[in-house]
């Protein structure tokens, strides 16, 4: 890598990192995890750098795949719970949890694939044929997978009178 | 409230990064193969002087155990009408050829299990960053080396064949055809373009048809090396590039040449991908050597900037300068594969040919002390 592309890729991981973190937070529900999933994906897409026409998308690839690696195993099971997610059977219902933790809480019980579908449509504003990339899904599952997430989502938010006020891309995209 | 609204608050107690911009670059380099360097020592001294005294050096040596001195092949040679199988060790069986609109260079990276060749188009070139982009290779395995994986859905000269379109990569169409060139042997080639339909399947049909075999020439590596750490082996050889795919991609920056020692050595058998482009990860067990034009380097010194006098070493890569600067020796390992101070004899017994001029080169029976 010469110094040009390696001022690129520097750039692109002061201003990735962060946000790439978050969504494989979300992804997965583990901090560390997140971190390194991030980090690894960040590491080989260096040595692509160069040759990559979206390496946005290369990088999202990689750290959804192994976000999502992660949550098919026991649930935390070897982390801290600093680090960690509450699982949603230890949700409070006393009052003492505010709303934020409800979220989280509510955000749990969309299925990985699903929660990773919302955040790279409706968070990180990928398009339908974008997201189908970085997951390596078909678009009609995307789709589907879109519908039954937010459908998720939004019945686990109502328990907690909390409105989810996001329309089904796309069912809206497909009728405008 | 929306999604937007949800990942933020979800997010909101986010703990501080534990890795910088520099850990992150630096585990790249790592995953990169580690190209370039060598280093300034007063080992180095010597790599100076080589230009003169290098090739009767070279002379004098012997090949080491296991791999056979492969003549260089004449012009005038017989045209080769069948794959030598097997081949002598790090030796390539083919040469540079046009297939309808493609063009295929003469291999320059060979392993214990095969041979790879870039393949660019008339108009992009492979790697290139100009649109429509191409970046595309051509692996022969030696027999038994290739495990077809997918079904036969094609033939190529009426021997069986598979061909596939592959999910995107990073925006990039990629296309695979694998094809059994030989009895008992297959070669695949790879095509990622940023456009779906050039190079086409027909395009890589033509590739597979056309390739030919040509005599054995042995690899040519710009360096001699006296010391090896007891048990690794040589296991893939990069003339004029560093070793790898990663060298192929690289092909035309003008770097010299590369080599990976493994312990163990991988089986060369059963293979559906060169080994180190499993991920980015390398071989297990392994190093690597890059020399490359310091202007090439990762870690390249800066104008004005004096080679270290002592090698430099550090999250598992040494690097060392000849003593003008220009020419780049890296040893990177892969995992705790050797130590610092095995990395740092290795390049203390480097000798460099003369870089600039490839007809000093050694072949490499003779650049290495070992066989595979």
């Amino acid at each position: 890598m010469n110094q040009d592309d390696e001022d690129g890729f520097r750039e692109f991981v002061a201003t990735r990192l962060g946000s790439l973190r978050k969504l494989a937070y979300v992804t997965c529900g583990d901090w560390h995890i997140a971190e390194d999933a991030v980090a690894n994906a960040l590491a080989k897409l260096y040595p692509r750098w160069s040759r990559l026409e979206r390496p946005d998308l290369y990088v999202q690839t990689m750290v959804f795949r192994a976000a999502i690696d992660e949550t098919r195993r026991p649930w935390r099971r070897e982390r801290s719970a600093s680090d960690a997610l509450p699982d949603v059977e230890q949700a409070d219902t006393s009052g003492v949890i505010d709303e934020r933790m409800r979220i989280r809480a509510a955000l749990l019980t969309v299925p990985p694939k699903q929660r990773a579908v919302l955040v790279l449509r409706y968070y990180a504003g990928l398009t339908l044929e974008e997201t189908a990339e970085v997951l390596g899904a078909p678009s009609g599952t995307v789709k589907s997978q879109a519908a039954r997430g937010l459908a998720r989502l939004r019945t686990a938010l109502a328990r907690d009178n909390i409105n989810l006020d996001e329309a089904n891309r796309e069912w809206t995209d497909a009728n405008a | 409230m929306r999604m937007h609204d949800i990942v933020e608050s979800v997010a909101s107690d986010e703990p501080p990064l534990r890795h910088s911009i520099d850990d992150v670059v630096a585990a790249g380099r790592r995953a990169e193969r580690r190209r370039r360097v060598g280093w300034a020592t007063a080992a180095l001294t010597a790599v100076a002087v080589t230009a003169a005294v290098g090739l009767p050096y070279l002379v004098r040596h012997q090949p080491a155990p296991g791999m056979a001195a492969v003549p260089a092949a004449a012009s005038s040679a017989p045209a080769q009408t069948t794959f030598a199988a097997p081949a002598p060790p790090f030796t390539f069986t083919f040469t540079g050829y046009d297939a309808g609109p493609l063009h295929v260079d003469s291999p320059l990276v060979v392993s214990t299990a095969y041979q790879i060749a870039a393949v660019h188009g008339s108009g992009p070139r492979t790697n290139d960053t100009r649109a429509p982009r191409l970046f595309a290779y051509l692996i022969v395995y030696r027999p038994g080396a290739y495990k077809p994986n997918g079904t036969r859905n094609a033939t190529v000269a009426g021997r069986p064949a598979i061909e596939q379109a592959l999910p995107n990569n990073g925006g990039m169409h990629h296309r695979l055809l694998a094809w059994q060139y030989i009895d008992g042997a297959w070669a695949t080639l790879d095509s990622y373009s940023s456009e779906a339909a050039n190079p086409s399947a027909k395009d890589l049909r033509a590739v597979a048809v056309a390739l030919k075999p040509a005599p054995p020439t042995a690899a040519r590596l710009p360096f001699t090396m006296r010391y090896v750490p007891a048990g690794f082996r040589p296991v893939v050889v990069g003339s004029h590039v560093m070793a790898g795919l990663d060298g192929i991609a690289a092909a035309g920056e003008g770097d010299f040449g590369g080599v990976v020692f493994a312990r163990p050595a991988p089986s060369p058998t059963g293979l559906t991908m060169p080994w180190n482009e499993t991920g980015g990860a390398g071989i297990p067990g392994s190093f690597e050597i890059f020399i490359v034009p310091n202007s090439n380097s990762n870690q390249a010194l800066k104008p004005g900037q004096q080679p270290p006098a002592q090698p430099r070493c550090g999250h598992g890569i040494c690097n060392a300068w000849s003593a003008d600067g220009t020419v780049d020796i890296q040893i990177a390992r892969e995992g705790n594969a050797i130590s610092d101070a095995e990395m740092t004899k290795v390049l203390n017994g480097i000798t460099l040919a003369t870089v600039s001029n490839d007809a000093t080169w050694p072949d490499a029976s003779m650049a290495i002390p070992v066989g595979p």
